[in-house]
């Protein structure tokens, strides 16, 4: 298949008041054309910053300090912020976890729908009107033309997740990056968004890149899962790899952490401590203060990223 | 072509209906739209509805009280002030340049402030550090002082009027503006927006600015009132409308002096006033309620 994004050691930083803190810390990724990639991590391991310095869209005090990013051949570094500003919606796109919030509340859904495919493909009215009906048939949305008329406010939290996945979907991108589309969902909801994702990957053959911090949802939708950790991924393999032999002591950790339904326990399984704060990283292996192998060589050494196989590639000395 | 249209006339007819509707589920926006209708139907018909030219005097007429009150005369219904000049022909011309001032001034104001509220709080760092600090200036002088300097140096008319008192009443719509917008554009649907590659003008106004706007109303239509009487608070220190011109402010201040003998003199301006800036408010009410998509049906 053909390659269609390569992250190359990106390296974010945010500016604060103490100073530059870097979330991000050469975190290198791989994509091929309607590939399924999970991104799995604890809040604050960098995952969703990778997302949005891949579309370019930091937040103002945040940069990207090193790396690059391709898109097909596309060096993205060395294109201008207009030209960036194209490619968004067009070749790439991004939904959001709240879908609650993400949509304008003073249009209807068919002003918002329009709204892309206007901008981007300069479709007169009409016709946007005709795709965005089709956008939402597609992402299956009964009744789309009085949906099409519907305020925001008056879809429940699935549809309008349904409608996001629509008006990012509208221009075909090659790219969709979708930030825990379903965190805010109820799981029947979940799993109609998932398996909705799944056909739109088989219908388009969109690349869709999800960051979740949710093991379930990886196993239901991912092709290849890479795991973040403070910043860096420590452990990268194929879902089935990863789920039937996880390496790295981080990945068992989550893996041990998910409750069984069969086994009755008082207590629930947790990894000791918490993600370390960006400005005070540990020495080393940025994992050792958590980790049950740890040892000496680990607090004084980095550990990279190796492959142990073809599919499959840790961060660890250990294991 | 021909889905859209139709789906679309009897939709917006539909909306059209609702907003007929839910104006008259509304009694006080009912009653607003009704006594700023009659107002500015007043202020347009002056000439003709007016019995007397509102600058005649007629020093044997002075101080005439209203016609129910002893001493009343149907002939001046409202009575008449000190020079003997008929108060409800006043009162009718007054509303011509009360309301224009008014509505003029808080239109420039709004629109002043609106936009660089929306520059300071979206583009944020030295934007934010001029416009702010601008208005930090604007604050710290009194306000009055302020306009009567300019208008000192200007020379008083109807126009400066207008611009002086748009010019130094921005600040409140701007210190409102920035900060809704600055929470404004961390919701989603401007990250959305970015994410599908808008510029940040069509961010600014279709995202921001329309998400505001409830708030901007409720406000601008407050500062219709405030800004009616700080017309007043001019014209009474002599630098806003001269004499034969007048607004109920001049009046208000002319009777000033017999509020304890004449009542009525000062009385029937003050009420006038008070009548509109209410029916402005409820308008406004209305028009927010109207203008979020939450509270249509």
């Amino acid at each position: 298949m053909e390659k269609l994004l390569q992250v190359e050691n990106l390296k974010v930083r945010f500016k604060t008041n103490e100073g530059y803190v870097s979330t991000v810390n050469g975190v290198s990724l791989e994509m091929k054309k309607g590939e399924i990639l999970a991104i799995v991590g604890e809040s604050g391991s960098g995952k969703s910053v990778t997302s949005l310095s891949i579309l370019d869209i930091l937040p103002p005090n945040g940069e990207v300090y090193d790396g690059e990013v391709y898109l097909e051949d596309k060096n993205l570094n060395k294109i201008s912020k207009n030209e960036y500003r194209k490619l968004r919606g067009k070749e790439m796109s991004m939904i959001f976890q709240e879908p609650m919030t993400a949509l304008n509340p003073v249009f209807t859904i068919g002003f918002q729908l329009r709204e892309s495919l206007q901008l981007n493909l300069k479709m007169k009215k009409s016709e946007a009107t005709k795709k965005g009906i089709e956008m939402l048939e597609l992402v299956g949305i009964p009744d789309a033309e009085k949906v099409m008329t519907r305020f925001p406010h008056q879809l429940s939290g699935g549809m309008r997740q349904r409608v996001m996945i629509a008006i990012a979907l509208s221009c075909d991108p090659k790219l969709l990056i979708a930030d825990e589309p379903t965190t805010a969902l109820d799981v029947t909801i979940q799993k109609q968004i998932l398996k909705l994702m799944k056909n739109i990957r088989e219908k388009l053959n969109t690349g869709i890149l999800i960051i979740t911090h949710d093991l379930g949802v990886v196993a239901e939708i991912a092709d290849r899962v890479a795991v973040m950790y403070a910043g860096e991924i420590v452990e990268e393999a194929s879902v089935f790899e990863l789920f039937k032999n996880p390496k790295h002591p981080y990945t068992r950790g989550l893996m041990a952490s998910i409750p069984k339904i069969h086994d009755v326990v008082d207590k629930l399984h947790s990894i000791e401590g918490m993600v370390p704060n960006p400005a005070e990283m540990p020495s080393g292996c940025k994992f050792h203060p958590r980790c049950p192998l740890a040892d000496n060589e680990c607090v004084s050494n980095h550990p990279k990223l190796e492959k142990i196989s073809d599919t499959h590639a840790k961060r660890c000395f250990k294991v | 072509m021909g889905v859209t249209s139709i789906a679309r006339s009897p939709s917006s007819k539909r909306v059209n209906k609702k907003v007929f509707n839910r104006l008259l589920a509304s009694p006080t926006g009912l009653v607003g739209l009704c006594i700023v209708f009659f107002a500015v139907t007043i202020a347009i018909l002056a000439p003709v509805i007016s019995p007397y030219d509102p600058a005649l005097t007629n020093p044997v007429d002075r101080l005439v009280p209203p016609f129910w009150s002893e001493g009343g005369s149907t002939k001046y219904i409202l009575g008449t002030d000190n020079l003997g000049r008929d108060i409800l022909s006043r009162l009718i011309y007054g509303s011509r340049i009360s309301i224009l001032v008014g509505i003029s001034a808080v239109v420039l104001a709004g629109a002043i402030g609106m936009f660089l509220g929306l520059i300071a709080g979206y583009y944020g760092k030295i934007w934010d550090f001029v416009i702010m600090r601008t208005v930090d200036a604007f604050l710290a002088i009194p306000n009055i002082l302020f306009m009567l300097i300019i208008l000192a140096v200007l020379g008083p008319s109807l126009m400066t009027l207008i611009l002086v008192l748009g010019g130094t009443t921005w600040v409140v719509y701007a210190r409102m503006v920035r900060s809704e917008t600055l929470s404004i554009k961390e919701k989603e649907y401007v990250k959305s927006a970015k994410a599908i590659g808008a510029k940040n003008f069509r961010i600014i106004f279709k995202y921001i600015m329309p998400n505001v706007l409830p708030s901007f109303i409720v406000i601008a239509t407050l500062n219709v009132a405030t800004t009616i009487i700080l017309e007043a608070s001019l014209s009474f220190l002599g630098l806003g409308i001269q004499s034969p011109e007048v607004s109920w402010g001049l009046m208000l201040s002319d009777g000033r002096d017999y509020v304890a003998t004449s009542w009525w003199v000062a009385t029937f301006p003050g009420l006038a006033i008070t009548i509109t800036v209410l029916g402005v408010i409820f308008l406004g009410d209305w028009l927010r309620d109207v203008l979020d998509p939450k509270l249509k049906g």
